[in-house]
């Protein structure tokens, strides 16, 4: 208990300044991280099946909630289609492999390509992409946010869907990448929605094995647990020791706790602003 | 009262900082270098500050240079920590 009040708690034992905030502790702190990130990088690169991004994002879960967003708003679900679901893959691997973020590659491939060369005949075909989401939740909540995107989600032009959930490196940065292609076949066949509700759909199992590779540690939520628990820690030293120097009028010399406390909470919200997913 | 005008002009320009700060990284976003210059500078900004605000209170001393300055270095470093977990650089 000593221990833990000399840590965080100003006091004869600490000179008056929570032990954790002495310059030689933050110091520890710093070199800590900075070598922590480098072996971060190190093993993530070696050891891709101990340290790597993972997704929980699946075909599945995706078309439950595109189905889900499209009869609530009066449109008819779509169906799962293998050919869509196979352009869509070699899409993702075209992005990945020729390292661009873009419907349109920069040798001027388009999504129809892909959508032609995987024996889908369509009358109307549209491209939705995402990435850096951690949940399918996100990512579909995302896409309704976009009016554009929201337009090809609700489009009753569609009655097919694929999609691909891929993990890889774009620009030097390793994400998770969805990219779904939708498809309509003929316009005569859109139905109304009435009598439709949202079942399991059936998606083959081989479509499924490939969007859920994991390695045994998921390197961005131990990162972003190991980011915000330490700013929290030293937002609670910092609140703690300030009101213990009001409460008992300790006159020292140092920072002010609060300026510290509002740039801590400043990173933490950088942190959420810079692993928020985009779509396009 | 002198005193709490000057503290409150401080603390607003220690916000306008911090939160022009947020907004650059948010119209930065998702231009990952761009996002690393807007951190950086606001942490250069906020050592800046500190320095500034002690001065004019005349309790500046090296001691309080070199904690802001280990503060500022403590941000970016569970930050870089933090890229390097998520996105692999």
């Amino acid at each position: 208990m000593n221990f833990f009040a000399h840590l965080f708690l100003p006091r004869r034992s600490n000179n008056y300044r929570s032990k954790l905030l002495h310059h030689h502790i933050l110091l520890f702190f710093i070199i800590t991280l900075f070598a922590g990130s480098f072996l971060f990088v190190q093993v993530k690169r070696n050891y891709p099946q101990i340290l790597g991004i993972s997704s929980d994002i699946t075909s599945e879960k995706l078309l439950i909630l595109v189905n889900k967003k499209r009869l609530e708003n009066g449109v008819t679900p779509l169906k799962f289609d293998e050919s869509l679901s196979s352009a869509a893959e070699k899409k993702a691997e075209h992005m990945f492999s020729n390292d661009y973020w873009a419907h349109i590659s920069p040798d001027g491939t388009t999504p129809w390509f892909f959508i032609q060369n995987s024996g889908y005949e369509y009358v109307y075909a549209g491209e939705n992409l995402a990435k850096g989401f951690s949940s399918a939740e996100e990512a579909v909540d995302a896409w309704m946010k976009s009016e554009q995107h929201k337009e090809n989600l609700l489009s009753s032009s569609y009655q097919d869907v694929g999609f691909s959930v891929m993990i890889g490196e774009l620009a030097g940065e390793e994400t998770v990448l969805i990219v779904q292609e939708l498809g309509g076949r003929d316009s005569s066949l859109a139905q109304s929605p009435a009598g439709f509700e949202i079942l399991s759909p059936t998606i083959p199992a081989s479509v499924q094995a490939a969007t859920s590779v994991k390695p045994y540690i998921n390197s961005m939520f131990l990162s972003s647990n190991i980011y915000s628990g330490i700013l929290g820690l030293f937002i609670l030293v910092l609140v703690l020791d300030m009101w213990m120097v009001q409460k008992h009028k300790i006159l020292r010399i140092s920072g002010h706790n609060m300026d510290h406390v509002l740039f801590f909470i400043t990173f933490l919200l950088a942190g959420l602003l810079i692993a928020r997913g985009v779509v396009i | 009262m002198i005193v709490k005008t000057k503290h409150t002009g401080h603390y607003f320009s220690l916000l306008l900082i911090l939160g022009l700060g947020l907004i650059g990284l948010k119209i930065a976003y998702p231009n990952r270098i761009l996002e690393m210059e807007i951190i950086i500078l606001t942490a250069i900004l906020y050592v800046v500050w500190g320095i500034v605000h002690h001065h004019q209170n005349h309790s500046l001393n090296s001691k309080i240079v070199v904690e802001y300055v280990l503060i500022a270095a403590l941000g970016l470093a569970a930050l870089l920590f933090f890229i390097s977990g998520a996105f692999g650089i």
